[in-house]
């Protein structure tokens, strides 16, 4: 039975619970609104990365074995009841919210309650941030794991099928992410996988900060995602030996002239930029920039490291908005 | 008589300049209304093509088919710019 809603403001959130940054995702579900899956989803690189035709009709398959051989194997509903982003479901025929501001307004909400934390701006984290990225086209089978990850040391392989994560079936990429941002901030989350016609169990242990995920392409979080500006020219590897610099480490240099707000934080004219919170990075000077708008948030303040005349310098700058 | 030949005038063409302006206001409040009717008929034939596919746009309505005729749910949200 298909159904196509072009507007998710009216509906309980408790139930339509998805990553409100995508403007498409799928649910499947028994008559009752038991969860059996969901899909859809995206990563930084592209809005098409991570779904295809194929990919859902081998969900869709997936499902349709579950109703008719496994009926009770869906994902817990969320708790406390019905939850509408507008008092009382009350909106009508009103205008209608685009899911990223029901996204921005359930934020403000944690923010009034006094809810929220900085952990929730990482919400439907990848699977490759615990070690292992899916098929696009098979989409609960592994394609690759990533060495010395947590899926790595959970045991599993190229070609394993995963069932669960957590309490979630998983039947896609979009279930993964789901189990994903339920998973705690830091501790262990069981895995069950299919290899051979056997299930097979497993643990992926999630050290702090596992969460951390790409934000730039998310609409919700714009306002959270800083301005970087620190401009420089890569140096020479020749430069580089020469002043005893690793060939593949960061090191650029400031221009002869800085502006007034970099001298105001304290960098100066021609000083040589190494590297973030005491460590050296293997990025060219227009990758640094990606690398603090994509791993900082607006309101941190990061301290750069610099070669000023031989000497290290750290220069802390708090991060503005865009 | 110059004098009312003069004020008929000027009459005339204030006349003539608030027929215009009505007229103007008319055709565009033509095109604006004819624009949104379209769009509309744009936005509902695309509501119908996907009637015609099997799709339902009513979720409790197809709830209750579901659990009339025992099948899943496949719900679609996508955001109609």
């Amino acid at each position: 039975m298909r159904v196509r809603l072009p507007r998710i403001d009216t509906f309980d959130l408790n139930l339509f619970e998805f990553d409100y940054d995508l403007t498409f995702a799928v649910f499947f579900m028994d008559s009752n609104e038991r969860i059996y899956a969901r899909y859809g989803g995206r990563d930084a690189e592209n809005a098409d990365n991570r779904q295809s035709l194929e990919g859902l009709r081998q969900t869709m398959l997936s499902v349709l074995q579950t109703h008719k051989t496994e009926k009770n194997r869906v994902a817990p509903r969320t708790t406390g009841g019905p939850k509408f982003i507008r008092e009382g479901n009350q909106m009508g025929g009103g205008r209608c919210m685009h899911c990223h501001d029901i996204k921005e307004q359930l934020n403000r909400q944690l923010v009034a309650q006094g809810d929220w934390d900085r952990d929730q701006v990482w919400r439907y984290p990848l699977p490759e941030n615990v070690g292992f990225r899916l098929f696009v086209d098979k989409p609960n089978t592994v394609e690759r794991v990533i060495a010395n990850s947590p899926a790595e040391k959970a045991g599993l392989l190229p070609g394993d099928r995963i069932r669960q994560m957590g309490a979630i079936p998983i039947h896609s990429f979009a279930d993964a992410q789901t189990a994903l941002d339920r998973a705690p901030v830091s501790g262990t989350l069981p895995i069950v996988y299919r290899r051979s016609g056997k299930d097979q169990t497993g643990t992926l242990e999630l050290a702090e900060g596992w969460r951390k995920t790409d934000l730039t392409w998310r609409t919700s979080m714009r306002r959270m995602i800083p301005r970087f500006s620190l401009p420089g020219k890569d140096l020479t590897s020749e430069e580089k030996k020469a002043l005893g610099f690793a060939s593949s480490a960061m090191a650029y240099r400031l221009a002869d002239t800085v502006s007034q707000r970099l001298k105001d934080l304290g960098f100066e004219p021609r000083d040589i930029v190494l590297g973030i919170e005491g460590k050296t990075l293997k990025l060219s000077a227009s990758e640094f920039v990606g690398f603090v708008e994509r791993e900082y948030l607006v309101g941190d303040t990061v301290r750069v490291l610099v070669n000023r005349n031989g000497r290290s310098v750290v220069v802390p700058m708090a991060l503005a908005n865009r | 008589m110059k004098r009312d030949v003069l004020e008929r005038g000027v009459l005339e063409r204030a006349g003539l300049n608030a027929l215009k302006g009505l007229l103007t206001g008319l055709i565009l409040w033509n095109v604006v209304a004819g624009s949104v009717v379209l769009a509309q008929r744009g936005r509902g034939r695309e509501m119908d093509d996907s009637s015609q596919y099997g799709w339902h746009a009513n979720y409790q309505e197809a709830k209750a088919l579901a659990k009339k005729s025992g099948l899943p749910l496949m719900v679609v949200i996508r955001c109609v710019p």
